[in-house]
């Protein structure tokens, strides 16, 4: 089941400042899709929209393969959300917090502390908002967004502003949802290292268009594909020639050859190469480029 | 209904600790309180003629004092702090990611702040007739303790009072969704009373179609307009309630067509 589809989504403020391009989203049900884009790529635009916050023009937004128009209360009552900082009443305590979504979404009394429970806020429920700490109150709004049981969360940069155990306490918290409950993320990050460890699909919005979305082993691909070996050797040029000769591609540059990495067995058969030709290696090294470099890559072009 | 109550109850506990609340509470015991004092500092001014009923001095200068300025400005407080519970908070974003429609979230502010100033009178009314009594019992001069107020007059101006009410309540409602800068509206509510006293100064006709003067009105007809009475109402009151449906309208139609939070 596809919980989110999006067919050529626009958006502009005005006429014709678009924020969002013939966006095409596509969310499976049960995968963790990273929304990933620089600042002012248009995430959150598109987070709106997905909530109803926004309007759009063309009515072309799916939940759970309904239209959100005229579906908004059955689809909204599916999903729980969190969007940039959480929305709290900051005079009350965190139970209080929870308590309002729970009358307004008419949800059992004893789901407050299973989801107090959840994400650590216990002891802290009693303590007015004002008092906690933005990890904290992230942990709350998500405590909220889970309160109804949800199957999709949509959760617009929940490790923003986050020390790293805070960052590694939500990622653990969705990967458990995902797992434990079938709930079916979809979170937006502009740094991909925020994310990665726990998305399972990715999109990859930049300037309102979206640059890539697959499966997350799908960019992996593209970065296995864009690694390379670097070997230093007693003489780089005609080792050049000679791995030239045999795979086609090398550069020479002063201090080190680059080779185009395919898999362990071209590793070897290089080493083989080289020695047989009385060359000696002082260093063979693999440079995976790492994937915060190919979203760069992605957004720039 | 049952879901309407729970929504509505989740104004009430978003109120709590908040300003809003303690003007509701302190508001109802201001005049009160403070009448209590001018009559105990000023007493032998109130000593009541032999067989008159001090109450009616005691309700008199009350109920003026409420109606020039103080229940105009309360309204106007107590809509500005109960929209800007959610300004304040950026808590919109949320209530609008809520299974609920617009329009609940609409009526159940409306309702709640019509239960709040409710509230105010429900409040007023005891803390007034104990300040009474407690005045009696401190100089009993004043005699206060020695008779009772009339309680249906006292149902009666503070039903009247609630009605004049509702002009400036939903003008104010549709000002505070406009503007989150609560200095704006508050802004606009002293050039009101600035417009009412002129008009009240200059014997003007159309203070009975200004709304920021019909609480006085109410407690003080204007002696230079002929009353007009429509039922129980008098013209001005007929007039508020019309601006309350028209505001209303407006605010609502703003509130489910432009306004995003």
């Amino acid at each position: 089941m596809t919980i989110i589809k999006t067919q050529n989504l626009d958006f502009a403020y005005s006429k014709d400042d678009f924020i969002l391009k013939g966006l095409n989203l596509q969310v499976e049900q049960g995968s963790i899709y990273g929304f990933l884009g620089p600042n002012g790529s248009g995430k959150t635009t598109t987070i709106r929209l997905l909530l109803g916050l926004l309007p759009s023009a063309n009515n072309n937004i799916q939940l759970f393969e309904q239209n959100l128009q005229d579906n908004r209360i059955s689809i909204l009552s599916k999903t729980g959300s969190l969007i940039e900082q959480p929305s709290l009443y900051e005079q009350l305590s965190g139970f209080d917090n929870i308590e309002i979504t729970r009358r307004i979404r008419n949800v059992d009394k004893n789901r407050i502390d299973k989801v107090l429970e959840l994400v650590s806020l216990t002891k802290a429920s009693q303590k007015k908002v004002k008092e906690y700490s933005l990890g904290m109150k992230q942990r709350l709004g998500l405590a909220i967004a889970l309160l109804s049981e949800p199957e999709l969360l949509i959760l617009d940069e929940p490790v923003n502003g986050l020390d790293p155990n805070g960052m590694i306490e939500i990622r653990e918290l969705l990967l458990k949802l995902n797992k434990e409950n079938g709930i079916t993320i979809f979170l937006s990050s502009h740094l991909l290292s925020e994310i990665e460890k726990i998305v399972t699909h990715l999109g990859v919005l930049n300037r309102g268009k979206l640059v890539f979305q697959g499966k997350y082993s799908d960019l992996k691909e593209l970065q296995h594909r864009s690694a390379t070996i670097h070997i230093e050797t007693s003489n780089n040029q005609k080792a050049s020639e000679i791995i030239y000769t045999k795979f086609q591609a090398s550069s020479s540059q002063n201090s080190h050859l680059t080779v185009p990495y395919k898999d362990k067995e071209q590793v070897a058969a290089i080493c083989k190469l080289l020695i047989e030709n009385n060359i000696d290696i002082y260093k063979m090294q693999l440079q995976d480029n790492d994937l915060e470099n190919i979203f760069l890559e992605i957004t720039k072009n | 209904m049952q879901q309407i109550f729970k929504n509505i109850s989740t104004e009430f506990i978003k109120s709590k600790k908040t300003f809003a609340s303690w003007l509701i509470i302190l508001g109802a015991a201001f005049m009160p309180v403070f009448m209590s004092f001018i009559f105990l500092s000023k007493w032998k001014r109130f000593i009541p003629q032999h067989g008159q009923n001090p109450w009616s001095t005691f309700a008199e200068n009350s109920w003026k004092g409420m109606g020039f300025l103080f229940i105009s400005f309360f309204v106007v407080l107590l809509t500005c702090l109960f929209f800007n519970i959610e300004h304040k908070n950026n808590t919109w974003k949320h209530i609008f990611t809520l299974p609920v429609s617009k329009s609940s979230v609409y009526f159940n502010k409306l309702a709640t702040l019509l239960i709040f100033i409710a509230i105010f009178y429900i409040l007023y009314i005891p803390i007034w007739i104990g300040c009474g009594f407690a005045v009696g019992l401190i100089k009993p001069e004043l005699q206060l303790a020695s008779y009772s107020p009339d309680y249906i007059s006292l149902l009666n101006l503070c039903f009247h009072s609630f009605i004049a009410s509702l002009g400036i309540l939903a003008i104010h409602f549709l000002l505070s969704i406009r503007f989150k800068n609560m200095i704006k509206p508050i802004g606009i509510a002293v050039l009101g009373e600035i417009i009412w006293v002129a008009l009240y100064q200059g014997r003007a006709k159309e203070i009975t179609y200004f709304p920021y003067a019909f609480n006085y009105s109410t407690v003080n007809p204007p002696s230079w307009v002929t009353p007009k009475m429509f039922g129980i109402f008098p013209q001005h009151e007929i007039v508020s309630i019309l601006y309350f449906i028209i505001f209303s309208i407006l605010s609502y139609v703003y509130f489910i067509k432009v306004f995003k939070g």
